[in-house]
């Protein structure tokens, strides 16, 4: 589904946040990206949503060459992959309800369509008494949920989440975790940049770890430090 | 184009439109006060023209027919030179006795028994409709079997010619400057608009909208900025142009062949508000452009090529040496660190022993 092959990224200032990186993820599996700030998680997820393009190697998303994707393309790949932001990007001057609708309407779907799928999404992130809410008028988990139901309103099969526990507490974590794996038993493929130790080591998936721009481990059902530091 | 697309693209302009309240505000009175502006500079322009096609139209092409020229021969010349292109309303004909008449009234009585008959002939004073068709007209009659001269005011019409080219060209360049200058305009108000909203242009993007869904609600809004900026310049066109007028009518002594601020406006107010709409859509659709560059453009990536990745993989490793060997200094710090500790440990209780003070090695 996703396949780095010996992926390199050098910004224009010579800062090399990613190295020679080789990865697979196959469908519907559950990836944590792991490592501490500033080791490349982030710009891993760039990469397979073509927020960048490396500067040697390939990135293939269902096959897809991203470095080859015409831009003429590019929406459509972006509607196959959903992603939930550390800062939320939720538009401050749309309720909830606009919010998650602005994504199926920019994408064409059709009012009642619409309609159906909102509170589906929003009954998954337990958000539906919030719709007509705006997003100042949330809290931080509650604002990342939102941003949850936005990215899997219209059912991607891959979903991408950058910090989604950053400066939330452990029970409001924990909650959102509970979500995502929902999603990703639906058959979704979740891939999730964190370096919340709790949550990987609550969770038991596999478990990448970026250090240095390089992946120094790959752990099936793995925890955030390696066994011998456990 | 699916209904929902467009009902989409019309809540999404008329929700950017509130939203934005004081920006669209800015935005439709900068277009109303520069197309207001230009349209009252167009006007004296064309004002100026219709002056001076009024002056032109005073230039009268004389044809002198032959003397020997029947009644009825007049009669086909005239409806002949009536029918030639540029020809402007019925040649008026002054006959040969009638301009007998009017000439001997001018004349003292002594001279006109030298006069024998009536030499004068029969002439039509012809009208032609803007001064560059003057020389046209005057060939084409010229060439009449009936016609004996023209005497057509060539050099009159050639300078009025020159003169109305040149209004005109500069009535055109002025409308072109002015509409240029009120695009800049409202493209930069619809620039600051887009930059308050960027973040929303960013999402809507990486959800996988199209560019052209991106952008329609944007153009229809500066479409609709632009109208209502249009609109508010006819306002201020039909408030102000008629006081302009009544002011210049009470300077001047005399009537001049000026627009009428009435029904003759109606086509003018129709020019300026589709003017607005069209500028307003285009600086929309220019400043959306700088917007929607594909995301990865934001960020300045180096493109690597083989040998890059070579000095990257050798830097990597020098690195990596350099970091095992810190490694192994930092171990045989540590080990040395414990003998000391271990020696210091037994040098104490060695002078426990023998009751001398005990050395501290805290500071070592």
């Amino acid at each position: 589904m996703i396949h780095f092959e010996r992926v390199s990224l050098v910004y224009e200032n010579g800062v090399c946040p990613l190295h020679g990186i080789d990865l697979r993820i196959e469908p519907a599996e559950f990836v944590f990206i792991i490592g501490s700030t500033g080791s490349g998680k982030s710009t891993l997820l760039k990469l397979i949503y073509r927020e960048l393009i490396p500067s040697a190697g390939r990135v293939y998303v269902g096959g897809q060459d991203l470095s080859r994707i015409r831009r003429s393309r590019l929406p459509a790949l972006r509607r196959q992959v959903g992603v939930v932001f550390q800062d939320f990007r939720l538009l401050p001057l749309k309720t909830v309800w606009e919010n998650i609708a602005f994504v199926l309407q920019a994408t064409g779907w059709s009012g009642r369509e619409i309609r159906q799928r909102i509170p589906e999404a929003l009954d998954l992130v337990g958000m539906n008494h919030r719709a007509t809410s705006y997003p100042t008028e949330l809290s931080g988990g509650e604002q990342q949920r939102v941003c949850i139901a936005r990215a899997i309103v219209n059912r991607p099969p891959i979903l991408l989440a950058d910090e989604p526990t950053g400066n939330l507490d452990p029970a409001t974590s924990a909650g959102i975790m509970q979500t995502l794996a929902r999603v990703n038993e639906s058959g979704t493929t979740l891939v999730v940049a964190t370096h919340d130790q709790t949550t990987v080591d609550d969770m038991r998936r596999r478990v990448v770890a970026l250090e240095s721009a390089q992946i120094v481990r790959d752990e099936w059902a793995g925890a955030y430090h390696a066994p011998q530091y456990a | 184009m699916r209904l929902s697309t467009l009902d989409f693209i019309f809540r999404e302009a008329a929700a950017n439109v509130r939203r934005n309240a004081l920006m669209s505000l800015a935005c439709v009175t900068t277009v109303a006060v520069t197309l207001g502006f230009s349209a009252f500079v167009v006007l004296g322009f064309r004002n100026a023209e219709n002056l001076l096609r009024h002056l032109a139209q005073e230039l009268v092409v004389a044809t002198y027919l032959k003397t020997d020229v029947t009644p009825q021969q007049r009669k086909v010349v005239g409806r002949r030179i009536a029918h030639i292109r540029h020809v402007q309303g019925r040649p008026i004909l002054v006959s040969k006795e009638h301009a007998w008449r009017s000439f001997s009234a001018t004349i003292p009585d002594s001279l006109k028994g030298e006069v024998d008959g009536n030499p004068l002939p029969d002439t039509f004073m012809i009208t032609v409709d803007t001064p560059s068709h003057v020389a046209i007209v005057a060939r084409r009659i010229e060439r009449m079997p009936e016609v004996d001269r023209v005497n057509a005011p060539y050099l009159e019409a050639q300078r009025a010619s020159a003169i109305l080219r040149f209004t005109r060209l500069a009535t055109t360049a002025v409308t072109l400057l002015l509409i240029l200058v009120t695009a800049f305009l409202v493209m930069n108000t619809i620039r600051l608009t887009l930059y308050a909203r960027r973040h929303e242009i960013r999402v809507m993007q990486l959800v996988g909208a199209t560019n052209g869904y991106i952008r329609a609600p944007f153009i229809l809004e500066g479409l609709a900025l632009g109208a209502i900026g249009g609109a508010a310049a006819c306002g201020i066109v039909a408030a102000g142009y008629p006081y302009l007028l009544h002011l210049v009518h009470r300077a001047l002594a005399f009537d001049l062949p000026l627009i009428n601020p009435g029904r003759q406006l109606l086509p003018f107010y129709g020019q300026i508000a589709a003017t607005g709409a069209a500028v307003g859509a285009l600086g929309s659709l220019v400043s959306v452009r700088k917007f929607l560059r594909p995301v990865e453009y934001h960020v300045a990536v180096q493109r690597l090529r083989p040998q890059d990745l070579e000095r990257l993989d050798a830097e990597r490793d020098r690195l990596e040496r350099e970091r095992i060997r810190v490694a192994a200094e930092r171990t045989a710090l540590r080990s040395l660190d414990a003998e000391i500790n271990g020696m210091t440990k037994d040098l104490n209780g060695v002078k426990t022993a023998t009751g001398e003070p005990k050395h501290d090695n805290a500071g070592a």
